[in-house]
């Protein structure tokens, strides 16, 4: 998937809030920091598309479960 | 007696993690009365693998590693199962914890018969403490991802069928989205995208009105 400067500047701002203690696992793509990560979104590679989707995928999601907090 | 085969593989930190959540589905189904057969580390093999489901003809197949749109790779990313010979999933139902397995493997293990199919369309991410590798079980970074994961095959053990197990895992899943977006703990936090992520792409194919 191809994306947009803004959206990986997006991706990137939420990539840099991650505690560096923390990494991220993406199955035989292997493990990754939020710092290694934000190499991949700005290299465009395999890893970088598949995490830019996962955060997307987060974005679009949360009005959804905007509505399920507001309903408890 | 109903019969489960655990297949899990344990090479590298990502398939460790996914091995050791394996551990309370295995003890959930011995607890069950289930026959447990668990094929796991070096013995994730073509050869072995293709040979238990063939023969046992298992309820409940697990699949635990890395995967492929077409194969559920074994032991050092041996291809033990793929498109080729799908039809070892005959009979039974299959969860399969391995990236994008559910949209090449899953639907040709339902064309060769494969009662229901239960895997991921995109790959499956976790989140891990780095001083926590040793002890994934309580790791608080992977706990809720595992936990939403096994949430299927836990409900399917305990009777529900394939379209009561998914539901399971989806109010599994927004459970532990709630608590990481309440939660102050970073670390917790780390856990919401994977968690929204796996949950997104968790599907089933086959007859979802089966149970094991």
């Amino acid at each position: 998937m191809k994306y947009s400067e803004d959206v990986a500047k997006l991706v990137v701002a939420r990539l840099s809030a991650i505690p560096p203690n923390l990494s991220f696992s993406i199955g035989s793509h292997g493990d990754f920091t939020a710092r290694e990560l934000i190499q991949e979104v700005k290299k465009k590679t395999e890893v970088g598309q598949a995490t830019v989707e996962m955060q997307l995928t987060y974005i679009r999601k949360m009005p959804q479960l905007s509505a399920l907090l507001t309903s408890d | 007696m109903k019969t489960a085969i655990f297949v899990r593989t344990n090479y590298d930190l990502t398939t460790a993690y996914s091995f050791q959540w394996c551990q309370p589905v295995i003890e959930a189904a011995q607890g069950r009365g289930f026959r447990t057969i668990v094929v796991e580390k070096e013995k994730v093999t073509k050869l072995e693998v293709s040979s238990r489901l063939t023969h046992v003809k298992p309820d409940f197949i697990f699949l635990s590693g890395h995967g492929t749109v077409d194969t559920f790779k074994g032991h050092l990313g041996e291809e033990v199962l793929s498109i080729n010979s799908a039809e070892a999933f005959k009979g039974s139902i299959a969860y399969s914890r391995a990236c994008n397995c559910l949209v090449g493997l899953g639907v040709k293990a339902v064309e060769k018969g494969c009662r229901a199919f239960i895997g991921y369309s995109r790959e499956f991410w976790f989140v891990k403490q780095n001083e926590m590798q040793t002890r994934p079980l309580q790791d608080p970074a992977a706990k809720p991802i595992f936990e939403a994961a096994n949430a299927v095959s836990m409900s399917l053990i305990k009777g529900s069928n394939v379209r009561e197990a998914i539901e399971q895992s989806h109010k599994v899943a927004i459970e532990k989205i709630k608590l990481a977006i309440y939660s102050p703990d970073p670390i917790v936090k780390a856990s919401l995208a994977p968690l929204i992520s796996n949950d997104s792409c968790l599907e089933a194919i086959g007859d979802l009105e089966s149970r094991i």
